[in-house]
Order: structure tokens, then C-alpha cells, then sequence
């Protein structure tokens, strides 16, 4: 049975009706936003401000973007474009703020909180960042840091991303849940395309979101170590939650390691890839369980990006396990998308991604079935620079599902993002 | 059928002959010097004073990077330079067509320069001298291009054809922007560090002369450059920009 994800959705809406917390939440963001333009103007009178406001002699660094997302059709299109935040991405208003502030060479303070929709002021990453030794490229990050794992979750701003949408592996929700699990693979199986709001007899019985194989809106807090050479670079982190559910507040007492190693054999050519092993389940549904089974969720992830002249080609494969101590063998996942970028003018590109997410099959009392539906989507797109910082961008979009209500969906997408 | 008219065999004969003739007259109208004579002229020179912080070319707050990017320290003194031109030249100065050649560097993730002065029709280097790709581009009216990802020791042209005020950036290192200055004549100049400029040449009469520096900071003045002044006489203005 399953209801519409509309109301859902329209509450997170920036709306006269939005909550005076929210409300609040905005007019502060909005105020930072309008006070580093107002620092930054002065300046570039005659231009829009391009360059990120620069204070104590470049000690403090801020830097803020803004994107405005909309859709030709209404917000049930969420069942593809759903966010762990309950958001649509393809009806996101998002307000950022970035700082870099930099007390010596060795040590520095970096962040950036978001506030999407008007919702309340979140910090995406909030760290320390140590270089212990002057000459050497090795920095200690620590705090809720950048993610280890993959490529695309590190494009930081909107505009690291040629389209509109995220790619699946980075975005769409699967049916699992940290703090509850299936009793067995039928109430799995009759989960099956709603990631947006599983639920479960054993474990929080309350409705939420499901987990995506990564997530690129939310960082994990934890210690990161980086060391990077001429052509080859590496990082390892130990952190509080998972690549599918990176959390601030520990909810099960283990860590989850992750590492990510980066070959650049010619410039332009970049080859990467990542691991991460870590618990995800919820000590609270541990313990309904007896704690006797593994709760790890294993990631590993390979990428590649070349580019030269006026084209961009990236790809980046991930499989996922996860254990469910009620079933008999663990869930997999594999997601892969091929995108590519060509400039044809001047302040003018043109981007496609190719996208497939698809899943481990289990064995219910009637019948054998990937346990989620799986999802393809395909987006084309066109963006137009205004100004070097001022892009505009529209996109088409289309996802297929083997399963669920929805099984397919197709939209038109407009985005306007400014960036300092 | 053929639609060529048909040439009488005397007439035949006689074209190459006329046709070597003009082109040894021609060869003997042109100066030796390959160059239009232009006017020796009076000499405009002083100092501007740039009162203000140099433009802040700081990186994006790298949030999202697993590690520090190298530091970037750009020269203040280049930012800072400005540009002294003549708003309207004599009809002199636009018989200059002789091809230009000039060149910004990309190094340590900083154009060099940072504000380049040049005439119409000039052809603009942009080489790559640093270990990384670059992507120099521009959407300015005046000029748009956009030259690519390109490695180190490449390094790809753009003519400018047009006056105007052109824009730089690199698309990958968005602290990168420079600005190119495009001018239908040749009475402009840049700024030395000290803020000292000179232009030389310059026939008598009543000009207005503007001092630029990046930002909209402009300031213009008019001077009369006197019968006389192109043998060692020389117009002072001074500027300070704010």
C-alpha cells in the first residue's frame, strides 16, 4: 500500500507557512549571503562579485553558492529524486555558506552549513585541518569531514555537478534502514521502491527515509588522514557512521574505516579507488536482536575522470553490502553512471549521464526477487554561464523502475545557481 | 558549355606582362620600413596612484578537498596595475595595422599578468606554464572564447579584434581572473609597479585622457599635448584612484 509522497514533500516547501525556526533559519543565511556580497561588491562595482570575500588578509576566507531547483511536474517525481534530508533535489532551494579560516600554516578551520528549503542551518562539514609538517603534503582533517569514499560526493558545490540530478548510487533511497530491519525476506520484498519511507516490525516503527549506498548531503565526523605525491595521492579516515548513514552522534559504538587512493598517470587521466567497512545498524536494534550477528556494511568504489580540451568524461562504479542479521545472507547493491560534458561555445555546455542502480536478489516464501527495484536514469542538459559565477541550466530527465508504484517518470528540470 | 569568355592569344601574352609590371610598382609605393609613417608626436606621462587594497584573488574555501591545495600568493604590485589611454585617438593612430603578438602566462595559478593593455588585431598567448590543466575562457561581450583543458608547455592563441574590456578566467582554478584591455589605436599604457606610465608619440591637440583600474575605478582628465612637444617635451598628469 502506498500513500502520496505530495504532503510530504510540500511541508518542506519554502512556503508563507514555513515555521518561525525555519523562517529564522533563512533570514540568517540570508543576511550572511547578503553581507559577504555586500563586502565583495565594493570591490567589482561594475561586475557582480565573483570572488569570495577575503578578510584579514586572506586569513578568513568566505565563500557562499545558492541554487534554486525546479520541475515541470509536481512533487511526486520525489520517488526518483527523494533525499535522506526529505527533500526533492529537483525542487530545492539551497542556501550555502562556506569559511576557510586560516590561523597559521598548519592549522586551519574549515566549514560550510546549508540550509535547503529554509529548513534549519546545518553544518555539511565543520573540521580542523593539520599539517604537521610544513614541507609535506600530509594534512589530518578532524571533525565531520569531506567523505573518503568515492568522487562525485566531493564536488562540493553545485556546480562541481554537470546536471541537476545526483547520480543514483549518491542519492536515491534504498529500502534498508539503520535503526530497523526486515523479519524476514517478505517484509522485505513488500518494501520493495520505497526507500522514501520503509518500515519495519523490528526497530523504530516510525516513518523515515531508507539509506542510500552513499550520500552526498551528509558528511561523517570523524579523523581523516591525507598524504598526497606528484601522480599519486591516498587518504584514510575512521569514522562515527557509514558511508550510507554518516552521523554526528554515534548510534552503535563501532567505527567504520574507509580509504581512497587516487593514480594520476597524466594529467587529465585520473584513476580512484575506494573501501569502507564499517557497522550500520542501530545499537537499539542490536540489541531487540541479541547482538549476535554482524551489523557491517562493506563499500568499495572505483572511478575515473579524464578530460582535455573541451570535454569532461567521468564514470564511477559502487558495490554495497550490507548484513541483516534476520536474513540468511547479506544485500548487495551495485550502482555505475557514465557522464560527460562538452562545451560547444563559450559559456555554453552541454552534459548526459547514463545511470543504473541495481540489487542482490533474495528468496521470499512465493518468490525470488532483486530485493529494491532497481532504477536506471538517463538526464541530458544544457547550461548557459550569465557570468563566470552565474549559471543557468536546464535538463531532462528520465528514470525507470522494475518495480513500485511509480515505474516511471520523466521530467524537465530548470536550475539557477550563483556562487562567490 | 563552357562559360569563360574567350581571350584573344595577343591580349594572352600581354597579361603576365602587365601583371609583373603592377606588382613592381606596388612593391616600390611601399615604405622600406614595412610600416604606415605615423606623426612624431608629444609625450603624456606621470603616476597613478592606486588608493585601495589590491583585488583579493583568494581560493574558494576548500571545504570539500581531502587536503590543503598549495598556497597561492599572487603579486599585490601586479594587481594593482592600471592603465592610462587616450578616449579618443587622432585619425592618425588607426593606420596602424601592424600585426601584435603578446602573451599571458598562467603560472602558480596566476595569470601574468594580470591586466594586459594591447591594440585590435592583436594575437594573445596564453601558455600553461604550471603542472596542472588550465582552461582559460571568457563570455565578455567584447570578446568570448574558451580554449579548453590544456597541459603544461602547451599553449593555445586568441586574436582580439575588437575594443573592449575582455575578462579572463580559468575555468578549473576560479581564484584565476586577469582582465585584457583592447584598443582601436596605440596611446595607451600600463602602469610600471611605481604606478609611472608614459605614451609616447602622441600628435598635438585636446585629448581626454583616462586612467583604469580593475573594478570600475576610472578616472579621466582632459590635456592639450602642445605644437613642439616631440623633442623631449612632455605632458605631466598624475591620477589617484580610489
Amino acid at each position: 500500500m502506498t500513500s502520496r509522497l505530495a504532503p510530504d514533500l510540500r511541508r518542506t516547501q519554502v512556503a508563507p507557512s514555513l515555521p518561525r525556526g525555519a523562517r529564522r533559519a533563512a533570514t540568517s543565511i540570508s543576511l550572511i549571503f547578503l553581507l559577504a556580497l555586500g563586502a565583495a561588491a565594493p570591490a567589482h562595482a561594475q561586475y557582480l562579485p565573483s570572488q569570495p570575500v577575503s578578510l584579514a588578509h586572506g586569513s578568513v576566507v568566505i565563500g557562499t553558492d545558492v541554487s534554486f531547483s525546479t520541475s515541470t511536474t509536481d512533487d511526486d517525481s520525489a520517488w526518483f529524486n527523494y533525499t535522506d534530508y526529505e527533500h526533492n533535489t529537483m525542487r530545492l532551494m539551497r542556501l550555502g555558506v562556506s569559511a576557510h579560516v586560516r590561523l597559521n600554516d598548519r592549522v586551519s578551520f574549515l566549514s560550510e552549513v546549508r540550509s535547503e528549503n529554509g529548513d534549519h542551518i546545518r553544518p555539511y562539514g565543520l573540521y580542523v585541518r593539520l599539517r604537521p609538517w610544513k614541507a609535506r603534503a600530509i594534512d589530518i582533517q578532524a571533525g565531520r569531514i569531506p567523505p573518503t569514499f568515492g568522487a562525485f560526493s566531493r564536488r562540493a558545490y553545485a556546480n562541481g555537478n554537470p546536471l541537476i540530478s545526483y547520480p543514483l548510487a549518491y542519492q536515491y533511497l534504498t529500502s534498508l534502514r539503520p535503526d530497523s530491519v526486515p523479519a524476514d525476506a517478505d517484509e522485505l520484498l513488500r518494501m520493495r521502491a520505497r526507500g522514501w519511507r520503509p518500515s519495519y516490525r523490528t526497530g523504530n516503527q516510525s516513518v523515515t527515509t531508507g539509506m542510500p549506498m552513499l550520500t552526498a548531503f551528509r558528511w561523517d565526523t570523524g579523523v581523516q588522514v591525507h598524504a598526497a605525491g606528484t601522480r599519486v595521492s591516498g587518504s584514510a579516515a575512521v569514522t562515527t557512521g557509514t558511508v550510507s548513514d554518516p552521523r554526528v552522534r554515534d548510534n552503535n559504538g563501532g567505527k567504520q574505516i574507509s580509504g581512497r587512493a587516487e593514480w594520476q598517470p597524466v594529467i587529465g587521466f585520473v584513476l580512484g579507488a575506494s573501501a569502507a567497512r564499517g557497522p550500520y545498524l542501530a545499537d537499539r536494534v542490536r540489541d531487540l536482536l541479541g547482538r549476535t550477528e554482524s551489523s557491517y556494511e562493506r563499500a568499495l568504489g572505483f572511478d575515473v575522470e579524464c578530460s582535455r580540451d573541451h570535454w569532461i568524461v567521468r564514470s564511477e562504479g559502487v558495490w554495497t553490502r550490507w548484513d541483516v542479521p534476520t536474513l540468511p545472507t547479506s544485500l548487495g547493491a551495485a550502482s555505475g553512471f557514465v557522464e560527460g560534458t562538452y562545451k560547444v561555445w563559450p559559456g555554453v555546455f552541454v552534459a548526459a549521464r547514463a545511470d543504473r542502480l541495481t540489487f542482490s536478489k533474495v528468496t521470499g516464501t512465493t518468490q525470488t526477487l532483486t530485493w529494491d527495484a532497481p532504477v536506471t536514469r538517463m538526464e541530458i542538459g544544457v547550461g548557459v554561464y550569465a557570468r563566470r559565477n552565474l549559471l543557468a541550466r536546464t535538463s531532462y530527465e528520465h528514470n525507470w523502475r522494475d518495480g513500485g508504484l511509480i515505474r516511471s517518470r520523466r521530467q524537465l528540470n530548470v536550475q539557477l545557481q550563483f556562487w562567490l | 558549355m563552357r562559360s569563360t569568355a574567350h581571350v584573344p592569344p595577343r591580349v594572352a601574352v600581354l597579361l603576365p606582362f602587365c601583371s609583373l609590371l603592377s606588382a613592381l610598382t606596388l612593391v616600390a609605393w611601399v615604405p622600406q620600413s614595412g610600416q604606415p609613417t605615423l606623426p612624431s608626436g608629444g609625450v603624456i606621462r606621470g603616476r597613478v596612484e592606486v588608493r585601495r587594497a589590491a583585488p583579493q584573488l583568494e581560493r574558494r574555501p576548500n571545504v570539500a578537498d581531502l587536503g590543503a591545495q598549495p598556497a597561492h600568493v599572487p603579486d599585490r604590485q601586479d594587481l594593482l596595475r592600471s592603465v592610462v589611454y587616450l578616449e579618443s585617438a587622432p585619425a592618425a593612430a588607426f593606420a596602424d595595422a601592424e600585426t601584435q603578438h603578446a602573451s599571458m602566462d598562467q603560472r602558480n595559478e596566476t595569470f601574468i599578468p594580470h591586466v594586459l593593455a594591447i591594440m585590435a588585431g592583436t594575437t594573445v598567448d596564453f601558455p600553461n606554464s604550471d603542472k596542472t590543466y588550465h582552461n582559460v575562457f571568457s563570455i565578455s561581450k567584447a570578446r568570448s572564447f574558451d580554449l579548453g583543458r590544456y597541459a603544461a608547455g602547451r599553449s593555445k592563441s586568441v586574436r582580439f579584434d575588437r575594443p573592449g574590456i575582455v575578462r579572463v578566467f580559468c575555468e578549473i582554478h576560479s581564484h584565476m581572473s586577469a582582465f585584457i584591455l583592447v584598443f582601436n589605436h596605440r596611446y595607451f599604457a600600463v602602469t610600471a609597479p611605481d604606478g609611472r606610465y608614459q605614451i609616447s608619440r602622441v600628435p598635438p591637440g585636446r585629448y581626454t585622457l583616462v586612467a583604469w583600474n580593475e573594478g570600475s575605478v576610472r578616472e579621466s582628465r582632459q590635456i592639450a599635448v602642445p605644437e613642439g612637444t616631440g623633442d623631449g617635451g612632455a605632458v605631466e598628469a598624475d591620477f589617484t584612484l580610489r
